[in-house]
């Protein structure tokens, strides 16, 4: 059999150790300690006194091995020094780390990669080779040279690292081109040039020399009155960068076009906005207009202005964090969803068709519960299984110096919002606030989805900025049965990312997309869970990046492996 | 703050009580004996009317007698009648000599008319004769804190503090004058004692949150206007005072029960109705926040606008930052409600009242894009971009403008913005006191010259080209400006005063 075969028989048979038999009355429940997830989260120092300590770092989803589990790779940032984080970077990748960056025991913070074993999670960032060291922010999943196998793209403050997976349990550090030096951010693999490989946005955010910014101390950076760290208003912004994939390596390519302004990114998505061939790519901006470039006939055509996702309905900038898109309201265009400051909501940008958007956010629901919260990792996907996207958010305060005056929370809850549009007919959001450990006050900062215990059901991992991550099982009760698709492609590029997938299902017709870099510095699951309202797919197309497209009728629930060439290769119903 | 002269009428009373016993009455009848009496008895009551009534008629029959005309004087005084009162307090000072209770109040009066020197002479008079009065000292700490000698006012404040420790206005008048100072951390105890000797001191408790602010003290100024609210559950200024802190701190619910109070003390305070508009389209209740808004830019039209004087030579629109804020949310409002062309209409308007007005030219700018009109949405929306990125530049350098040690970045950013918008007033003004603060005067001038047909700001403009005119020597014309500025009401900061009132000759000490 084929490895994407094996994977898809594997998740069919997978029972999880630890998941309970029924549903349990707590619809997220912790398990870190249960799955074995032993991981220690550095991010700069504890006291936060300059930017670089306060983005935290990245979690991804991805089957490493082929053996059908889902497993997860961390990155980690270094422990300082904060004022010289490229210099700490470029120690750290170079075997002689600055002695601020270790750890109070002397051992240097790395990425690690967590193997599933069926029941739990075994650390073999060492064995495989995947345990970067580095000022770490996003792991972005995705399969760069076509092989089949998933690599993983680190992002960090100094140069990005490639780990190129080799296919046999291990990877390989690459040079390849898109070893961007500045700080970067977020980060999305798109086929931009539509020639079946994927190519490479990466956000970068600030210019950042420690010897001229202000720290703690300084008197001279305030929030709500108390001295904290400066950035990035005031600071030099860094200019995004594109890379052409070129089949064995990246290419810097530099449209005018794109970031001339060098604004503070901080998220990328790449996502299809008006319906033609191609994604586009958008950029959440901290503090700036918020970016969207479409590829055009000879050049990047920039919308940021002109497509009302730039900024607030009011046209304020607002400090965006991170992005996540989905077809909202059933209409069959992706709408986007983008999280921000605290004193500020999450802003809803509903597709009004072509690329054009308008900010719905207190018509759905999403803004009056968003305002307390300082929000970073934002996912949209179905917890319920009732046919709709759900809304996740992460939170978590920036500045512990509020808490220690007892104006803020440091550690704040994290949010779920459930769509009502299935039950009401109308695209409405309602906070749940029965949500188990998902509630739990964390200082969060990244976040990604992904079904790691086999039983058709997002559950999450979580990042926090002072503490482990959290590995969070989805026990929410389903309304309908699931579809799980793996798609493979052959012309586009293998991981298909910009495949667009209909289901229609009883009366419900519902729009997903392929995407990788979604929500804040993560990667989710990219095998697609699709509920079924009416218990099966009447219709099931698949619209591939290079336009042609898949229809299969009347598919029951299951696991498909679906190939852009031979059509339906493996279905293991459940 | 400036004039604290009506806060003292009380202590003002029992300051001519304890003074040299005025002249006394050298004509009348026992009738007019009794009507003084009446009328002293009045004035001791605070019925100012009957006692100014009363004295008028003894005045009118017993032209000479000073005490007569001393009372009606007083009642004047008191009555806020101050030209008149003046009147006839120097005609009983040049016929009696000018014992100290004439002397006092005439210097309050002569005080509160700005008349410095002769309010100086007349006080120093009175001092000579009874310089144990508290109320005397105070007012002569006051002269010489109004006139910018706030070393000498700050001397004797502390004088007056020691001679009199439980009175609560003295510490206030510390606690402000530190605070014009740049002297937070130190304004902090006086106005801590003051609250405590009068928790009802509305003043007090505004400027101590002010301070505690300042001192990066945030959970000490909610704290303190919490208990004052409590305090005081009708004051007006402590509820505006809170409602603008629970909005900084994200408390909604209680931002919502800050503003429903004000609202029923104050029915229709537009920035009460704005905050109410903002936290129900947040939650979605269109037709409430609807409500809401169009009370607000009723309030907001109500208020009056600033007309320029001459050294402005341009209309000024002094009306709240928030009007432009209220009109935007309810064309955006009557949008999301579906009637486009009110909305479009309501959006028209607010280009054509703010032109500067970034974000009515964001939402006039995406109906057109939406309404099928590209070329003009496109253009109102290059606008928006345009403003919104001075506006960016123009409130970097304001930051920078805090501190003298970051006046090379302030300048960089004023002058990015005049780079982007050329007309950018307020960026005009910024760089003029960055040049002005720099010892370039003459630059200043004219970058505010530029700035002055582009409808600036008029506090700041009038602020920095005072000085820029002081600094550069041409002091007459400086002193026109201030002139000019005193007439339209203008708060201008206290540097201002120090440098209007340098040749004072006053004060002495």
């Amino acid at each position: 059999m084929t490895r994407a075969l094996v994977a898809l028989v594997a998740v069919a048979c997978l029972g999880s150790a630890f998941h309970l038999q029924g549903q349990a009355a707590t619809p997220f429940v912790d398990v870190t300690d249960a799955s074995g997830l032993d991981f220690d989260s550095v991010y700069g120092s504890v006291d936060r006194s300059y930017v670089t300590d306060s983005g935290g770092s990245g979690a991804a989803w991805l089957d490493f091995d082929g053996d059908g589990r889902l497993d997860l790779a961390l990155v980690n940032g270094l422990a300082g020094p904060s004022a010289q984080p490229y210099a700490a970077t470029a120690a750290a990748q170079a075997g002689n780390a600055l002695p601020g960056s270790l750890r109070a025991d002397g051992s240097l913070p790395r990425g690690d990669l967590f193997r599933a074993t069926g029941s739990g999670f075994a650390a073999v960032g060492r064995v495989s080779g995947f345990e970067p060291a580095a000022w770490a922010n996003a792991a972005v999943v995705a399969d760069v040279d076509n092989d089949g196998w998933p690599d993983v793209y680190v992002t960090t403050i100094g140069t990005n690292i490639l780990l190129r997976n080799n296919g046999d349990g291990t990877f390989s550090r690459a040079n390849n081109g898109a070893e961007d030096e500045r700080w970067s951010t977020g980060a999305a693999f798109v086929d931009w040039d539509l020639d079946g490989d994927l190519d490479l946005y990466v956000a970068n955010y600030v210019d950042f020399d420690g010897a001229a910014t202000a720290t703690l101390g300084d008197g001279v950076c305030n929030f709500l009155g108390i001295e904290v760290f400066c950035g990035p208003m005031g600071l030099t912004g860094s200019r995004d960068a594109f890379y052409e994939n070129r089949g064995t390596s990246f290419v810097p390519w530099d449209p005018p076009e794109v970031d001339p302004d060098a604004n503070f990114g901080f998220a990328v998505l790449a996502i299809d906005c008006d319906g033609r061939s191609g994604q586009e790519i958008y950029v959440a901006n901290d503090s700036n207009i918020n970016l969207l470039y479409r590829r055009g006939e000879e050049q990047v055509e920039d919308l940021s202005l002109f497509s009302g996702a730039g900024f607030s309905g009011s046209g304020r900038e607002q400090a965006g964090m991170g992005i996540s898109g989905a077809d909202v309201d059933g209409d069959g265009d992706f709408d986007l969803l983008v999280s921000n400051f605290q004193h500020d909501y999450n802003t809803y940008y509903e597709n009004l068709g072509d690329c054009t958007f308008r900010d719905s956010s207190a018509r759905v629901g999403l803004a009056a519960d968003s305002y307390e919260y300082m929000a970073w990792a934002t996912l949209f996907f179905d917890v319920d299984g009732d046919g709709d996207e759900d809304a996740f958010v992460a939170n978590g305060h920036l500045y512990p110096q509020l808490a220690d005056r007892g104006l803020q929370e440091f550690a704040q809850p994290s949010q779920l919002f459930l769509n009502r549009l299935r039950e009401d007919g109308d695209a409405r959001f309602e906070q749940s606030h029965d949500v188990g450990s998902l509630g739990t006050p964390r200082s969060a900062r990244s976040a990604a989805y992904g079904d790691f215990d086999g039983d058709a059901d997002s559950d999450l991992v979580v990042t926090r900025i002072d503490g482990p991550p959290v590995l969070l099982r989805n026990d929410t009760a389903r309304a309908h049965p699931a579809l799980r698709l793996t798609l493979v492609g052959r012309s586009s590029s293998r991981l298909p990312l910009g495949a667009t997938v209909r289901v229609a299902s009883g009366e419900v017709t519902q729009y997903r997309e392929l995407r990788q870099g979604e929500g804040y510095l993560g990667s989710n699951d990219t095998r697609m869970l699709i509920y079924l309202p009416g218990g099966r797919a009447d219709e099931l197309e698949i619209i591939w990046p290079g336009g042609a497209s898949t229809l299969l009728l009347e598919v029951g629930p299951g696991d498909l492996l679906i190939d852009e060439t031979y059509g339906l290769r493996a279905r293991r119903e459940r | 703050m400036k004039n604290m002269g009506r806060a003292l009428l009380l202590a003002g009373l029992m300051a001519t009580v304890l003074l040299t016993p005025t002249v006394r009455a050298q004509t009348g009848s026992s009738p007019d004996q009794a009507k003084a009496q009446q009328a002293r008895e009045a004035l001791q009551a605070g019925d100012h009317a009957t006692a100014i009534r009363l004295y008028g008629e003894l005045v009118e029959t017993n032209a000479d007698d000073l005490s007569f005309r001393f009372g009606l004087g007083q009642a004047l005084y008191f009555a806020g009648q101050v030209d008149s009162a003046i009147e006839h307090l120097e005609r009983v000072r040049d016929a009696s000599g000018g014992p100290g209770a004439v002397q006092y109040v005439l210097g309050q009066a002569y005080l509160e008319k700005e008349r410095f020197d002769a309010a100086s002479a007349a006080l120093d008079a009175a001092a000579a004769e009874r310089p144990d009065i508290v109320p005397l000292a105070f007012l002569r700490a006051e002269l010489c804190y109004r006139i910018g000698r706030s070393e000498v006012a700050e001397r004797r404040l502390r004088q007056v503090i020691a001679m009199q420790p439980d009175w609560d206005v003295p510490h206030l008048r510390l606690g402000a004058l530190l605070l014009d100072e740049g002297r937070a951390a130190e304004a902090v105890g006086p106005l801590e004692q003051a609250l405590q000797l009068q928790p009802a001191n509305v003043d007090a408790a505004l400027l101590l949150a002010g301070a505690y602010t300042n001192q990066e003290r945030p959970e000490a100024s909610v704290a303190m206007l919490e208990s004052t609210h409590e305090a005081l559950p009708d004051s007006l200024p402590i509820l505006l005072a809170l409602s603008f802190t629970y909005d900084k701190l994200s408390r909604a619910e209680l931002l919502d029960a800050m503003a429903n109070r004000i609202l029923e003390l104050a029915p229709g305070h537009p920035g009460a109705e704005l905050r109410l508009a903002q936290q129900a389209e947040l939650r979605g209740e269109l037709e409430v926040a609807l409500g809401h808004i169009r009370r607000a830019d009723a309030g907001y039209g109500r208020a009056p606008r600033l007309m320029a004087g001459t050294s402005a030579g341009a209309e000024w629109d002094v009306r709240s930052g928030e009007a432009p804020e209220a009109l935007r949310l309810m064309a955006d409002l009557r949008q999301q409600l579906g009637a486009d062309t009110e909305a479009r209409r309501i959006a028209e308007r607010l280009v054509a009242e703010y032109p500067r007005y970034p974000n009515g030219y964001f939402l006039l700018g995406n109906m057109m894009l939406r309404g099928g009109e590209a070329e003009a949405g496109r253009e109102y929306l290059a606008r928006f971009k345009q403003l919104t990125d001075g506006r960016v530049q123009t409130g970097l350098g304001a930051n920078f403008l805090e501190s003298d040690e970051s006046l090379v970045q302030a300048t960089a950013a004023f002058e990015r913005a005049i780079a982007i918008d050329a007309k950018d007033a307020r960026a005009l003004i910024g760089l003029a006191e960055t040049q002005r603060r720099s010892e370039r005067p003459n630059e200043a001038l004219e970058a505010l010259e530029r700035a002055r047909t582009m409808g600036a700001e008029p506090v700041s403009w009038y602020t920095n080209y005072i000085l820029a005119l002081g600094a550069a020597g041409r002091t007459d014309a400086a002193m026109s400006a201030w002139a000019e500025a005193t007439q339209l009401d203008l708060q201008l900061p206290y540097d201002v005063t120090v440098f209007a009132y340098g040749a004072v000759d006053a004060c002495r000490f």
